[in-house]
């Protein structure tokens, strides 16, 4: 498994403050792999379809996973989250929802749009720490992705 | 009198007399001096005139004439007068009177003088009090039209009116200016917009249809609001002979129905934006506290060494303060939420309630040596996870404000000096603990509301006001008696059916 390459993280997240936190984490977590991060829906949508400033292949490389927070300006997480399980060649990349919500709708919602995991994010940092390290030793070192 | 003829004669006599006597009429033929010569027996029967004969008894001793009606009337007639009327009062002595047709006419004797007269009388004395018992009834009905204050126009099936009420003679004139008359087309009292609508139900009560419009109308400045009915009129036969159009103003109660329907949509925008701010309140304002502890635990990861002197125990307050604010928000969030996030009432077992309030509990039971007994509880129609909530508040309270060296013990069952009705139970929630003062019995169910330094006895003082709460919600109270370290007693009545179950408050 060590020999793999390392899993490429696509963050969407709107707050600064939460990138900050959640690439801490991942660093915490010994997940030093290459994390890129886009602000919201639309710029998440361009990542993965290579459009506008994500046309270079080399600084847009196709993520491994992706965590996803759900509101975000312009397209919401929800959004784009629908479009991405609806696009055969985007569905198999895993989505992860990182998220404050605790609604229940806001589970089944995320769910019916097919997505592979809701996490809502633990108060404390080490909290959200251990939750990262669980959701990396999981899908990054447990799961067998499509290569 | 010759012996011949004496029994000719007599036989003659005696004929006539039968023939009078049976004769299926009251007929009496009287002297001049008003005794009786001859009767039917129906003039005695009619009468109630119970005597064998009354041949040579005197009218006089058996009818009263106090109005001497009848004295001159027999007066006239014996001047030789033929005399009929349709209906007259005749009284006997002491008895009823009579209601009674009668003619009469004088009889003439050989001599071709007046011998009496001959009175023919029918009684009417029934159809007369029929005739009185109409006349009252539509007396009073017609009181009925004309004192009612709704307006009543009858009309016929040409659309004539035959009655119209005083309320509704001033309501269209006030309408439109001219009031219908009787005999005249209700048609060309109304406007032609008025008019066409009009037909339209007039005809349907005319095909047997009943029809009620609400409608308003400007008077002036004011405007007025009319319930009007069209319907038919039908005769013994069930025939259509008319309409009956009714109008009433129901112009205050329309404006109640309004004034209630805006409060209602005030009430609801005010539910709206407080379950709004119970989002904000939830999800805005929890997110820079979040930020506050991480980044505190970061300066404390990454930094905790370069702090110094009280550095280290100022952090912790602020991480410990963010953490308190954070919970307050979500006890905030679960008080409003009992109202907008209720579900249906359905039967609810406590003691199945309290098997998992208990499971739920179990640690603290455990870490406490708690001894927690449950009676046997009722059923009640209620919404499961508050019924939940509330025995799991009461129950973790009781646990809670215990003497820190002293095993709590709680119990749980029916109230023993129970007030509940037939209706309502009464659960008990009691406890051996530090209790409380009487006069804190109300304070202690507001929002926020602690007794205690958040040292000694950790929370957010929003437990029992979730409690109230959700009494409330389900129609019932929450009462508390303490004794200051002797321990205290909630008492929940609850009603044990719900009488609106699809759409609680």
């Amino acid at each position: 498994m060590s020999n793999r390459d390392p899993v490429k993280i696509l963050l969407a997240e709107d707050d600064p403050d939460d990138q900050l936190l959640t690439i801490r984490a991942l660093k915490n977590s010994r997940l030093a792999n290459t994390i890129n991060v886009v602000e919201d829906g639309e710029e998440l949508m361009d990542y993965l379809y290579r459009r506008g400033k994500y046309t270079d292949p080399a600084t847009a490389p196709r993520p491994g996973v992706i965590l996803l927070d759900l509101n975000m300006p312009r397209k919401d997480g929800r959004e784009a989250l629908s479009e991405i399980k609806q696009d055969p060649e985007l569905r198999r990349i895993p989505v992860i929802v990182l998220t404050t919500s605790e609604a229940e709708q806001d589970i089944l919602q995320t769910y019916d749009l097919g997505v592979n995991a809701f996490v809502t994010k633990p108060v404390s940092f080490n909290g959200l720490t251990k939750a990262i390290q669980v959701i990396g030793d999981f899908w990054f070192e447990i799961v067998r992705l499509p290569e | 009198m010759s012996g011949a003829t004496a029994p000719s004669m007599f036989s003659q006599v005696n004929s006539l007399q039968l023939f009078v006597q049976h004769m299926p009429a009251a007929v009496a033929m009287m002297d001049t001096s008003l005794r009786y010569i001859m009767a039917s027996s129906r003039w005695a029967s009619d009468f109630d005139l119970h005597l064998l004969s009354l041949k040579g008894e005197a009218h006089a001793d058996y009818f009263d004439d106090a109005s001497g009606f009848w004295a001159s009337t027999f007066e006239h007639v014996l001047e030789g007068e033929l005399l009929h009327s349709e209906g007259d009062p005749i009284a006997r002595s002491g008895g009823e009177t009579y209601w009674i047709g009668w003619e009469m006419r004088p009889w003439y004797g050989a001599d071709g003088q007046i011998g009496g007269l001959i009175m023919f009388a029918e009684d009417k004395t029934a159809q007369k009090r029929s005739e009185e018992a109409l006349r009252t009834s539509e007396a009073n009905l017609r009181a009925l039209f004309n004192n009612s204050i709704q307006s009543f126009v009858l009309l016929d099936l040409n659309g004539n009116v035959q009655a119209v009420n005083s309320v509704a003679q001033t309501h269209t004139q006030a309408m439109f200016g001219r009031a219908p008359q009787v005999g005249g087309s209700f048609y060309d009292v109304m406007p032609d917009a008025d008019a066409t609508s009009f037909r339209a139900d007039f005809e349907r009560a005319v095909d047997g249809g009943t029809t009620v419009h609400e409608r308003r109308y400007r008077l002036g400045k004011d405007e007025v609001w009319y319930e009007l009915s069209k319907s038919p009129v039908y005769d013994q036969d069930h025939a259509v002979i008319g309409v009956c159009f009714s109008a009433v103003d129901i112009t205050d109660r329309k404006q109640v129905e309004r004034e209630r329907m805006r409060y209602t949509h005030v009430l609801e925008q005010r539910n709206q934006e407080l379950q709004d701010f119970a989002y904000v309140a939830s999800h805005d304002l929890q997110e820079p506290l979040r930020k506050i502890r991480a980044f505190t635990d970061l300066i404390a990861e990454d930094h905790g060494d370069q702090l110094s002197g009280e550095g280290p125990y100022y952090l912790e307050r602020v991480g410990e303060a963010a953490t308190r604010m954070s919970r307050l928000l979500s006890d905030l969030l679960a008080f409003s939420r009992v109202a907008t996030h209720g579900r249906a009432f359905e039967p609810v077992d406590l003691n199945k309630v309290m098997v998992d309030v208990l499971s739920d509990l179990e640690y603290r039971i455990q870490e406490t040596e708690a001894e927690v007994y449950v009676r046997r509880l009722p059923t009640v129609e209620a919404d499961p996870s508050q019924m939940h909530q509330l025995l799991q508040n009461l129950v973790s309270n009781a646990l809670k404000f215990s003497p820190p060296d002293q095993a709590p013990r709680v119990e749980v069952g029916l109230a023993a000096a129970s007030q509940a009705t037939a209706d309502m139970v009464e659960v008990s929630v009691r406890d051996y603990g530090i209790g409380f003062a009487p006069k804190y019995a109300d304070r202690i169910f507001s929002p926020f509301r602690r007794l205690h330094g958040r040292n000694s006895y950790p929370g957010t003082g929003m437990g029992l006001a979730i409690c109230r709460r959700i009494v409330s919600r389900h129609h019932g109270t929450i009462r508390a008696e303490g004794v200051p370290g002797e321990g205290a007693t909630f008492i929940i009545a609850l009603p044990i059916v719900q009488e609106i179950q699809t759409n609680p408050p």
